[in-house]
């Protein structure tokens, strides 16, 4: 693993490339409060310059990832490096430094972020939601179904059949609603979604089909 | 409690069902006592043999064992037995449990002198205990920080760190981690000026600027590029699981993440957050009955942390931060 000033803001920041807004915004959180210098999980490791440097890249990093178009520019240097880095012969010190944007010399006033508006259909699409879209919706949030589980404390299982549009193992239509607001307020879906939902279930209902009999 | 004979036969029977099967060896370590090894060692052992698992606990921590007393039997015999000579074989000191898939090596009761076992002694032990028809063993190092608790924890598949939420045991848990790095480039290193170099630096006041693993390893790349370089490779297999135990708080469950990425900031190292353990008055009411809370308390706050920590070993999974930040 590198020292911390040659990596990337991803790495710094200890998030994935496709990192989402939130998830992001959590691990800038959780960085400040470990270097911090009454932290109790850095008690003991670090010096004062090595903490404050550690804590000025995580700033630093911050202010490029969380702003989409500084991110999106930032993303495209990398790429460029990586393309550079494959071109070149294998000598470890030939590395070019990794891009970083200039910084400001003092820090700048801390932007308003805005969190991410809750997820719909666009209008005039097809208004009929299935399991599967809610499934992306949710893997788009970053969202798991354990969570959603643990939180609610929903069946994880009707969950899962949510998603599969198993209808016929799903319980009373009272319950669906119930557990499909719960869910869309986790993964940030509005009404357009659960109607949506709704009418796939409702379609399901109609169509004439064999009643599976039960033991 | 079974009778020892009933043991003898129990042996041959398990060496049939388990000729091919893998093995794994987990070590419980990371010194000072009361952060919980032989409350975790016990209960995961239990919880593992209950799925089926075929699991064997060796109490390790030689001349302070407590495994036998967590798990409420009675040794017949020891690894003091087995390591002056009373015994010749070790399914001699496989102690039986309520459990039938669970055996315990229980550390010596009495003499604190076999604490020093000599190098054939420990090779001789290692040896017997890896041809053991178990699909897993669990070790129990105790609050050791000598050079064959170190030893033992780098050689295990899964090394485990217990840590408390205080500034003491966090302290002792990356003085462990220190220390097996630095006794890992050790034992590398073949150049004596090398060796001689890493161990200078261990101490954190060393003339040559040695401030982190970090700067070690540059500074020994520069004598000698090739070491330099098995150096990182070494870093990057070693990679110890981490359980926060006596949790109160939300900040105490994230503690487990924060401490992965100092790891990985000042050691370069990856440290798996396992799980959390909350603090629960149930725990010291097992101990005080000599039964395993697992089959005590099932339910109870801290079983079920217990119960995600055996499921995050075994799928070698951790824990996800956005799970403790929606709690």
């Amino acid at each position: 693993m590198k020292r911390v000033e040659n990596q990337d803001y991803y790495q710094i920041l200890e998030v994935p490339h496709k990192a989402s807004w939130g998830e992001i915004q959590k691990a800038y959180e959780l960085a400040k409060a470990t270097y911090s210098k009454g932290s109790l999980a850095t008690y003991s490791l670090f010096d004062f310059s090595g903490r404050g440097r550690i804590l000025d890249k995580i700033e630093e990093a911050y202010q490029i990832l969380s702003h989409p178009e500084k991110r999106r520019k930032y993303d495209h240097a990398l790429e460029t490096l990586v393309v550079e880095l494959a071109s070149l012969p294998k000598d470890a010190d030939a590395l070019p430094p990794v891009p970083v944007a200039t910084p400001p010399l003092f820090p700048a006033p801390t932007p308003i972020i805005q969190p991410p508006a809750r997820m719909t259909i666009p209008a005039g699409e097809n208004k009929i939601v299935s399991g599967k879209t809610l499934k992306a919706l949710r893997e788009k949030q970053g969202v798991s179904l354990d969570e959603i589980a643990e939180k609610t404390r929903i069946n994880i299982s009707y969950l899962e059949f949510m998603e599969a549009n198993s209808f016929g193992s799903l319980p009373a239509p009272v319950y669906i609603i119930s557990y499909l607001k719960q869910y869309a307020k986790i993964v940030a879906l509005d009404n357009t979604i659960l109607e949506g939902y709704m009418k796939e279930y409702q379609q399901w209902c109609n169509a004439p089909k064999q009643r599976e009999r039960f033991q | 409690m079974k009778k020892q004979t009933e043991v003898s036969q129990a042996i041959p029977d398990m060496f049939e069902a388990l000729k091919s099967s893998k093995k794994e060896v987990w070590a419980i370590g990371g010194g000072k006592g009361g952060t919980g090894k032989s409350f975790i060692a016990a209960n995961i052992g239990v919880a593992m043999s209950k799925m089926g698992k075929r699991v064997l606990l060796v109490d390790a921590d030689l001349g302070c064992a407590n495994l036998h007393t967590v798990l409420g039997v009675e040794p017949t015999a020891t690894l003091s037995d087995f390591l002056n000579g009373k015994v010749r074989t070790i399914d001699q000191i496989l102690t039986p449990t309520n459990l039938p898939n669970l055996m315990l090596i229980s550390g010596a009761c009495d003499f604190l002198e076999i604490a020093n076992p000599k190098h054939t002694q420990k090779k001789r032990l290692i040896r017997q205990i890896q041809d053991l028809p178990f699909e897993y063993i669990i070790l129990d190092l105790g609050a050791g920080t000598g050079f064959t608790f170190l030893d033992f924890f780098l050689a295990a598949d899964t090394g485990i760190l217990s840590v408390l939420p205080e500034p003491t045991s966090i302290e002792n848990t990356y003085r462990f981690i220190k220390s097996a790095f630095y006794r890992r480039f050790k034992k590398m290193a073949r150049d004596p000026a090398v060796k001689a170099f890493i161990a200078a630096a261990m101490n954190e006041k060393n003339e040559l600027g040695i401030r982190t693993p970090h700067d070690l390893i540059d500074h020994v790349a520069s004598l000698d590029n090739k070491m330099g370089q098995k150096m990182k490779e070494s870093v990057l297999a070693f990679s110890p699981k981490v359980i926060v135990n006596h949790v109160r708080s939300r900040d105490d469950m994230t503690l487990g993440f924060s401490m992965r990425s100092a790891c990985s900031k000042y050691f370069g190292i990856k440290v798996h957050y396992v799980g959390y353990i909350e603090y629960d008055d149930y725990v010291w009411m097992a101990t005080k009955k000599k039964v395993p809370l697992i089959l005590e308390r099932p339910y109870s706050s801290a079983a079920r942390c217990l119960d995600r920590v055996v499921s995050n070993l075994m799928n070698k999974d951790e824990l996800k931060l956005d799970a403790i930040l929606r709690m």
